[in-house]
């Protein structure tokens, strides 16, 4: 898995690429996210876009992530949700755990 | 006067007690079910006996039959008539058999217990034999005589018959009597436990009615009058009702020391407001007049960057970077009554080094004559930052629009002036006010088409276009500013133009973006061509190639960001809006294509912008 990070203004966004089915990518997810979190103070967003495929590592490192972001009273803003995602988290109950948007132009809309 | 429906309305469950239903069911279904295994039983007994009785009185018959016979065939043999008819008499007194006799084939019956009949004296020498007969012993239910047959051997001819009649109703010991007895025992039973049930009845009823009250309980009901069940069902009621008026008055000496604990600490523990405050995205936090924070939320640690026990019941000086909001919270609670000021904190420049811009309002409140203040903290950043690019964006637009406006009311006041003198010096005015009217309704154009991106509503109408008026047209459009600046500029065009599905003015404005910033980076003496493909799938693929000044790699993306520019001293004199680029690159992804950069600072760029064909258009939907 690939992560690549860009600005949109003050909005840092995260675009994890490929699937997270592996403790090693969920941890770098993880990782890369809370340090992002921690810089920014939770201005930033995760372009899921070209994350093809999640399993339970990679659910747990986005509710991880959410749940940190809840301590300061935010949740993760995801977008270019696709479909099979969408449904794992509808599957797994934890749809409400995220805020959802279109795409990266949206969410960064969505911090003014 | 209006009187309630519902006070009218006949409720046949006022007249019941909480689980008497239940009990009466339970107990009719109890003594059905005790009434139906009782029965059965008795008649499973009844008939058991019947049959042991019947068979007990055949073996009976069998028995005697084959005595009288045995006797009988000694009398016989002996030729001894008047004993075996004193034998048939003695046996019918003496109530064995009703009737017995012997009968032959050719003079009927020679002996009988009925001694009424004249029989012949004397026994024949030889008879007729009579093989058919054969030993049975047949009921009659109807006249409950049993009639035996049995043959005979008489000195060693066969031929002669014993025939018995029993009456089976003497035999038999009537089962009535044992039915009758068992439905008696049965009836006082059902009478007993009936007594046995209306006695208990009240105390089952208490505990159906303790087993609703515990499954409402179990579904949520918390309403102590919900739970509660009828005194007069017995002493577990009393103790059941009891348990729920202790429970209720637990329940609010808990919600009473609650509330005593919120009072005393302020108010800051208050019933569920912390959580609630938790969940606000903006820090909360609440001081006392000697900088002691009572209260924060988990969005103010964030903020002030610490954590939440370092906070609460600290002092707020320890909070990193905090001297001017100190100096504002002092303030504030010098201040008598309510008063509020409100600073930021940060610059929108510092955001590349984890900076942010704070607004942070501070409100003295007074708490029965206690000065506190309640500080509450916004990140501001990112509203900082596109204020800050709406206002260079109107300076720039102002530049932009100024500087073509300048131009034309130059050349219209020359134009006024010669008149109809000089028609060359008029000709040449006409054009360049034409062409930049053109330039001032493009930047107007490309103006309008942010605003429509920052609404949301930034949409394409395809309709057929025809390519080969749009490159003329766009070609002839830049042929003079190029001659101007002394750029070589290249149509590379294909010898076929087919139609493409398309919106024409938005698809231009990318193009003429795209050729406009070529032309405009590009210095004096450079090159800038165009060219343009299309594909068997008429997908059109339009690249403009320059030698200019070339863009960092670190640049690529950013450009295409709206209101920025490259970070390129370079550019620094060369007007520009900033939202080329970036209409260019949304338009073409509206059409389903998109807009890449090739780059390398001082050779120059590739931008190319590709529209997809209508077979890829189709498998991409």
């Amino acid at each position: 898995m690939r992560i690549e990070t860009n600005r949109h203004g003050a909005v840092t966004v995260i675009q994890p690429s490929g699937p997270v089915i592996t403790e090693e990518d969920a941890t770098q997810l993880r990782t890369e996210s809370f340090e992002v979190l921690g810089n920014t103070l939770g201005r930033f967003i995760m372009d899921v876009t070209e994350m093809t495929f999640v399993d339970s590592f990679g659910l747990e490192a986005l509710v991880d992530i959410t749940d940190e972001l809840s301590a300061g009273g935010q949740s993760l803003k995801l977008c270019g949700i696709s479909d099979t995602l969408r449904e794992i988290m509808a599957i797994t109950d934890i749809t409400s755990k995220f805020q959802q948007f279109e795409d990266v132009q949206t969410a960064v809309r969505s911090f003014l | 006067m209006n009187v309630p429906k519902a006070q009218n309305r006949f409720d046949i469950r006022q007249y019941f007690v909480r689980g008497e239903s239940l009990v009466a069911t339970t107990g009719m279904a109890f003594i059905a079910i005790l009434a139906f295994a009782v029965g059965g039983v008795v008649w499973i007994s009844a008939r058991t006996i019947d049959d042991s009785i019947v068979s007990q009185s055949e073996d009976q018959i069998r028995q005697i039959s084959e005595l009288i016979a045995s006797q009988a065939e000694l009398r016989l043999s002996d030729g001894d008539l008047p004993g075996l008819r004193r034998l048939f008499h003695d046996a019918a007194a003496s109530g064995m058999v009703e009737e017995c006799e012997v009968s032959v084939p050719d003079l009927g019956v020679i002996a009988s217990s009925n001694t009424t009949q004249s029989f012949v004296n004397k026994l024949p020498d030889s008879w007729q034999p009579a093989p058919n007969v054969v030993a049975s012993i047949t009921h009659n239910d109807q006249t409950q005589r049993t009639v035996v047959l049995e043959p005979l051997l008489v000195g060693g001819q066969s031929g002669m018959t014993l025939k018995l009649v029993v009456n089976k109703s003497v035999q038999v010991i009537g089962s009535d009597s044992i039915r009758a007895s068992s439905v008696g025992i049965v009836s006082v039973g059902l009478i007993l436990m009936l007594w046995v049930y209306r006695r208990f009845r009240n105390r089952l009823g208490a505990l159906a009615a303790i087993g609703e009250s515990l499954k409402a309980a179990s579904a949520g009901e918390r309403r102590t009058p919900c739970l509660v069940v009828g005194e007069n069902l017995g002493p577990e009621a009393s103790i059941w009702n009891q348990l729920l008026a202790e429970r209720e008055e637990l329940e609010q000496m808990s919600v009473e020391q609650e509330i005593v604990e919120a009072a005393a600490s302020g108010g800051s523990q208050s019933i569920g407001l912390p959580a609630a405050c938790n969940t606000l995205t903006q820090g909360v936090v609440l001081v006392e007049s000697d900088l002691q924070v009572i209260y924060a939320n988990g969005a103010a640690c964030v903020f002030l960057r610490v954590s939440s026990d370092e906070l609460i019941d600290s002092s707020f000086e320890q909070v990193p970077e905090s001297d001017l909001m100190i100096e504002t919270i002092k303030s504030v609670l010098e201040n008598d009554g309510s008063s509020r000021q409100i600073i930021e904190l940060g610059e929108v420049k510092n955001i590349e080094n984890q900076g942010a811009v704070l607004r942070v309002a501070i409100t003295r409140v007074d708490d029965e004559d206690v000065p506190r203040a309640l500080i509450f903290i916004e990140d501001v950043t990112q509203q900082r930052l596109a204020d800050d690019s709406q206002n260079a964006f109107i300076a720039q637009a102002t530049h932009e629009l100024r500087t073509p406006l300048t131009t034309i009311r130059l050349y219209a006041e020359e134009a006024i002036d010669s008149g109809s003198e000089d028609e060359e010096l008029r000709e040449k005015a006409l054009n360049v006010i034409n062409s930049e009217t053109r330039r001032l309704e493009r930047i107007v154009g490309d103006m309008l088409c942010v605003a429509e991106i920052e609404a949301g509503s930034l949409s394409i109408h395809r309709d057929t276009l025809r390519t080969e008026q749009l490159f003329s047209e766009l070609e002839e459009d830049y042929r003079a500013q190029a001659k101007d600046k002394s750029i070589e500029l290249v149509f590379d065009l294909p010898p076929k133009f087919p139609t493409i599905q398309a919106d024409r003015d938005r698809l231009a404005q990318a193009l003429h973006n795209l050729v406009g910033n070529a032309l405009k980076y590009t210095p004096s003496g450079g090159r800038v061509e165009v060219r343009i493909n299309f594909s068997e799938n008429h997908a059109l693929k339009f690249e403009v190639i320059d030698n200019g000044i070339g863009i960092d790699e670190s640049q690529h993306e950013r450009i295409f960001d709206r209101f920025c520019r490259a970070d390129d001293r370079r550019i620094a004199k060369v007007t520009g809006s900033g939202l080329g680029l970036a209409l260019a690159r949304q338009i073409a992804r509206l059409h389903g294509g998109d807009v890449m950069v090739e780059s390398d600072i001082d050779k120059g760029s590739v931008f190319t912008l590709t529209i997809p064909g209508i077979q890829e258009m189709t498998k991409a939907a």
